[in-house]
């Protein structure tokens, strides 16, 4: 035994040098005498210590390196009194003598008056949920915009340093893609130990070896005591004038079983469809290149203005939301997402609208009450099986979209009535299958499939226009008949080989997309017989378009670069026809699309970012139907151009920095487009319809976008800053009544914001948007027309004696136009809660729009379109609450 | 009561005290201790407000919660001793309202690789002990706290998972209790159940003023030196060994500690004769809470089923 053990200690002895490799050398001062007691660190490129010593009396150090191949090593040599040496090692065999200066030791006194902190291990940034919660916060999303780096925009959507996140994670796991509002609207902050953003993302676990993703998400990493019971709250509230809001919601996650279910309504202007909002739609859209039929109808009404949704919304409505998912194993899981949306809205205004063009004022007013009454019953079945070897996704999807309208017309003192009735039912499968072969090669195989149908109908009474309608004569009313299946699949297989951080991708499939417009505009007569408006009012369009592809992405990464370029070539085919309007058309076309994406890291937490895209695209069936359609009471749409070829170059640059010891975050970006087009819409106004023509016209959309924004906590004062300035410049081209102008519209918005805890028991926020909007038409004596908005909020949270908390709130809107009189608005809220600690409930009482404003007056600007109008809003609400947390 | 005297004599015969450099004070540290001493009460745990006097080479760690406490009483003691106006010095300390309290000091000196407690039992007592060698490893994860950049490092030491933030621009090699040896100052740690922590509170400078002197002179003209009370630096802001200290070992010291608790009155008169000092000492407690035979020093005896050394390394 004894032998076999001295045997084993020779061999490693005759090992180790091998194994362990050393860094020697001596500390001296600048008189040549040694150093001892020195802290000596062994450091890689990132900065992270992997060794360290000290040195002895007669300075000596030794170091070990445990991985002699690792580049980029250096060695840190640091003693109080002393200048910190930063030597980069060059080879392993040489010895590192440091010499060290003297310096002066100075040591500041640090008071500690808050423990906000941010810790970072590589790619994550971690935020203590308690070190930036406030008493006052109930949620998680009540802390999120408490915290530097982070933003939640209106619409619940979540940034960090200016970029959009790509998921919600609940303890890491994705239970309810983007549709996140619901689990930051109900997650309660204290059950939050730690928000976590993940820098390049990668949720498929096979590819997180090789790592490419950009995305940025967010881990809601739940606390022990949190995981193992069902939480939740219930809301009942009732209030004046007929007012009510409730809301029970149940949650929990547990290691294999998360949900968060939910059952709400009110009439107060709260939107509970915000709730099921996919907020990263238009990403999921790309992904799936497919292109959904629009729903071509509507009442015509307009949308107010830059007031916030709950101060503006006079509704009626309910949400179901179910989210589960269940977890078979820790690889597999089955998840369902059903909700179900009833939504009443009344919405009453009147506008005045006028289009400037030269020589030439077209203007209209116009009184709309309208009562809208949407559903929408989403459902989503998803199994994903993710491990290091392949990697399933499964998501079927069904979402049927009833909606009815009723509208009330008065267009220049003509009276009117719109019904419209729509109803989508929109079918997808997605089938996405990646496997790891030996070679560490991988495959995926991925398949989508789409069936949409979206019957709509739209009738006017009595008949509008007869001048241009009818002859003259007056007629009993117009209906509108539209429906649009829609076929679509796309397919690919493809192959990537990954060699020492380069990875290449080669992509093969097809894809297929049948689309129909089917429709007819009658009009009847006041003795109840019915024709078609004319010969050309109606469409039996068919279209198909059949796409092969293949496409080539090659990507590389380093330390510091990573870099992808993809080359995609497709054959485009497209047939569409319509025996009705003598149409009958083909097209052939060969595109590549590159891309270019690079990314420089220029330091441990700062990158630079640019990128160029190149893309063609062709138009679709919306924009080549030849009859008549009748889209909303006063215009007529229509088309007579050949499908619409456009090319767009664009190029983006940024720079995102951070220094999370500090808490400072700074993102700066640009980008610039520019489109060419080889149709363009010509529109003809009136003052009492707009008739739409798509026309072979080559023109040009070009953008460019400059922003910057900051966010940094300051310690000293205990609040959270942030500052931002985006510019933005859209040339373009209108063809109004024949006469082609050429527009430049500029918007630059300054917003700056304070989260700040005042004192331990008062919070204040406060935010403020400046934006000057200017539009100019490019010819001598174009028109001209500017618009400043300004945009105030604040909020007062006081905790007064105690458990009970007072918040108060103001939002002030200034609106300044060119040749129109100021506008000038101020908001007030004021609410009162008390906590029953023992119960575990809240009492609240609150009265919102304290000035009780029932109409609001807006200014809208595009281009040369100006719309003053003036909205019925909400007045003073009063609402007693009760909330019970379980 | 003769053996007390016997142990007393014995110890004072080694009264040689360590031949540690004396260091510059440079900067104080403080700490928010807290300790879950029973497990069966984890909601209140024992606290205490700790503070680290580090030089470049040594550091003391103590409680700042006895340091203030000391400040009181030497007030206090002044105050009376000058009111007896030379007459015979009746001196009473109010400890009403004073609690139990870390009655070790920790020298940790890093040339010399010494870590050495003191105990206070009327006479200094110095036990040197083998400095812990942690096996730290340093991890990529980074903090800030109040503005110090720190680095995360952790060890298993003494039966805990040990979670350490150092401050690799403050070059000491010091930290809590026996945690050091990092290239940089602890400015953090506790334990991966946070039974044990010590949370930063704030650095201050030493300033280089005279802190108050063991020694008072009553207005008779009398050199009283009050053991006890000390400020854990010398007047001249520097780290050293109290030179009247009395080298011993553990096994000597728990002796010791033995008979106090067994004979209180006796230890202390034979601890006062050993010094030169006679008269009668009467140790009143104070509060429901004060067992009467305590001695200054020994606080009651809480439950203590979670000790912070859970093993021996």
């Amino acid at each position: 035994m004894k032998r076999v053990f001295l045997l084993y200690w020779f061999l490693l002895m005759g090992i180790s040098p091998v194994l362990a490799q050393q860094i020697k050398g001596k500390v001296r001062d600048a008189a040549g005498k040694p150093v001892e007691s020195v802290s000596v660190s062994l450091k890689d490129k990132d900065g992270n210590t992997l060794s360290f010593t000290r040195s002895a009396e007669n300075g000596d150090y030794t170091i070990s390196v445990k991985d002699p191949n690792q580049t980029g090593l250096r060695i840190e040599a640091s003693s109080l009194g002393y200048r910190k040496k930063v030597e980069e090692v060059t080879s392993l065999s040489k010895t590192y003598d440091l010499v060290l200066e003297s310096s002066q030791i100075e040591l500041d006194a640090v008071t500690v008056k808050h423990r906000p902190t941010l810790t970072t291990n590589g790619d994550t940034l971690n935020y203590r949920t308690s070190d930036f919660a406030d008493k006052q916060d109930r949620t998680i999303g009540d802390a999120l915009k408490r915290m530097p780096g982070i933003e939640v925009a209106e619409s619940g959507k979540i940034s960090y340093n200016g970029k959009s996140i790509s998921n919600l994670y609940i303890d890491g796991d994705n239970l309810l893609d983007d549709k996140y509002n619901v689990a930051t609207k109900s997650i309660p902050q204290g059950a939050v130990d730690k928000v976590q953003v993940i820098q390049n993302d990668q949720p498929v676990k096979m590819l997180q070896k090789n790592n490419m993703s950009d995305d940025v998400a967010l881990n809601l990493v739940i606390k022990d005591d949190a995981k193992f019971k069902v939480m939740g709250d219930a809301i009942a509230g009732a209030g004046t004038p007929e007012k009510f809001d409730g809301n029970v919601s149940a949650m929990m996650f547990n290691k294999n079983l998360k949900f968060v279910n939910n059952i709400k309504g009110n009439n107060i202007g709260i939107d509970p469809g915000m709730d099921v909002a996919a907020l990263n739609f238009s990403d999921y859209l790309r992904r799936l290149e497919a292109t959904k039929p629009n729903s071509l109808l509507s009442t015509g009404a307009a949308g107010v203005p830059t007031l916030p949704q709950n101060r503006s919304l006079l509704n009626r409505a309910g949400l179901v939301n179910l989210n589960n998912m269940y977890k078979f194993t820790p690889d597999l899981q089955l998840k369902a997402n059903v909700s179900y949306l009833y939504d009443e809205r009344s919405q009453r205004y009147n506008k005045f609208s006028e289009t400037y063009l030269p020589g030439q004022t077209v203007s209209y007013s116009e009184v709309q009450n309208n009562n809208l009454n949407p559903q929408k019953l989403q459902t989503q079945l998803n199994l994903n099986e993710n491990t290091t070897q392949h990697y399933l996704n499964n998501s079927l999807r069904v979402d049927y979209l009833p909606s009815r309208s009723g509208s009330e017309v008065v267009i220049n003192n003509n009276r009117a009535y719109q019904s419209l009735k729509q109803e989508t039912l929109d079918i997808s499968n997605e089938f996405n299958y990646r496997k790891k072969l030996k070679s560490e090669n991988t495959i995926n195989l991925y398949s989508f499939l789409n069936k949409i149908s979206q019957p709509e109908t739209l009738v006017v009474t009595p008949g509008l226009n007869p001048d241009i309608t009818n002859n003259g004569q007056p007629y009993a009313g117009l209906n509108q008949f539209l429906e649009q299946p829609a076929f679509f699949t796309n397919n690919y297989a493809a192959f990537a080989l990954v060699k020492n951080g380069f990875s290449q991708v080669y992509k093969g499939g097809f894809s297929i997309q049948q689309q129909h417009i089917e429709s007819e505009l009658y009009k009847t007569q006041n003795d109840g017989s019915n024709a078609l408006l004319s010969a050309d009012a109606v469409n039996n369009l068919s279209w198909q378009k059949t796409r092969f592809y293949t496409e080539g992405t090659y990507e590389f990464k380093n330390d510091k670069v990573t870099a992808s370029l993809a080359l995609p070539l497709s054959y485009n085919l497209i047939n569409y026809s319509d025996p009705g309007a003598a149409l009958d058309k083909s097209l052939q076309r060969l595109f590549l699309n590159p891309a270019l994406n690079v990314r420089y890291k220029t330091g441990i937490e700062t990158e630079m970012n640019m990128n160029y895209l190149f893309r063609n695209e062709l138009g679709g069936v919306n924009d080549v139907y030849r009859g008549v359609i009748l889209r909303n009471y006063r215009s007529f749409f229509a088309n007579n151009s050949p499908l619409s070829e456009i090319k767009t170059h664009s190029v983006g640059a940024g720079y995102n920095f951070r220094k999370a010891m500090q808490m400072l975050f700074l993102s700066i970006g640009g980008s610039y487009s520019d489109a060419s087009l080889n149709t363009i819409s010509s529109m003809l106004l009136t003052d009492n319809v707009q008739q739409s023509i798509a026309m072979p016209l080559s023109n040009h959309i070009r953008n460019l976008g400059l922003n910057v924004n900051a966010s940094k906590y300051l310690f000293d004062l205990r609040s959270t800053i942030n500052v931002g300035v985006s510019y933005s410049q859209s040339r373009y081209d209108q063809l109004q009544n024949n006469q082609l102008l050429p527009f430049v519209t500029r918007v630059t918005t300054y917003k700056a914001g304070v989260e700040s805890k005042v004192t331990n028991f008062i919070n204040w926020s406060y935010n403020a948007t400046y934006s000057f909007m200017n539009n100019e038409a490019r010819v001598i004596n174009g028109v001209e027309t500017n618009n400043h908005q300004w945009r105030q909020q604040s909020t007062l949270a006081i905790t007064t004696v105690k458990n009970v908390y007072l918040n108060l709130s103001g939002e002030h809107i200034f609106t300044r136009q060119s040749k129109q009189p100021d506008l000038n608005y101020l908001f007030a809220d004021a609410n009162v809660r008390y906590r029953l600690l023992k119960m575990k409930t809240d009492l609240e009482f609150g009265i919102t729009n304290l000035a009780n404003i029932k109409t609001f007056d807006a200014i809208n600007l595009s281009a040369n379109a100006l719309t003053t109008g003036s909205y019925v809003i909400p007045g003073r609400i009063g609402m007693i609450k009760m909330r019970f947390n379980f | 009561m003769k053996h007390c005297l016997l142990i007393g004599a014995v110890l004072l015969i080694q009264s040689i005290a360590f031949a540690q450099a004396p260091d510059k004070a440079l900067l104080r540290v403080r700490y928010s201790f807290s300790h879950v001493r029973d497990t069966t009460n984890r909601g209140q745990p024992y606290t205490e407000n700790m503070v680290l006097i580090t030089g470049k080479n040594a550091s003391l760690y103590t409680s700042h919660d006895r340091l203030t406490q000391s400040i009181n009483q030497m007030k206090q003691i002044q105050e009376q001793l000058k009111n007896s106006a030379g007459g015979p010095a009746q001196i009473r300390i109010d400890r009403t309202g004073m609690r139990a309290m870390t009655q070790i000091d920790q020298y940790f000196f890093a040339k010399e690789n010494k870590f050495i407690t003191k105990e206070n039992l009327f006479n200094n007592y110095l036990v040197e002990e083998t400095n812990p060698q942690i096996n730290w490893k340093i991890a990529n994860d980074t903090m800030s706290f109040s503005g110090i950049n720190c680095q995360k490092a952790t060890a298993q030491f003494k039966g805990r998972n040990w979670i350490a933030w150092f401050a690799p621009d403050l070059p000491f090699q010091s930290g809590p209790w026996k945690l050091n040896g990092l290239p940089g100052l602890i400015i953090e740690a506790y334990d991966d159940k946070k039974e044990v922590q010590f949370l930063f509170a704030g650095t201050e400078k030493v300033e280089a003023q005279a802190a108050p002197a063991e020694t008072v002179t009553s207005v008779g003209g009398t050199v009283l030196k009050l053991p006890g009370l000390d400020m854990g630096i010398t007047s001249e802001g520097e780290i050293k060994l109290p030179a009247d200290a009395i080298k011993t070992t553990a096994k000597e010291l728990d002796k010791l500690k033995e008979a106090r608790d067994k004979d209180p009155q006796g230890f202390m008169r034979a601890q006062m004769a050993a010094r030169g000092m006679t008269g009668n000492f009467q140790i009143r407690g104070s509060g429901p809470g004060g067992a009467p035979g305590g001695a200054p020093g020994a606080p009651a005896a809480p439950v203590v089923n979670n000790p912070i050394e859970l093993a021996g390394n």
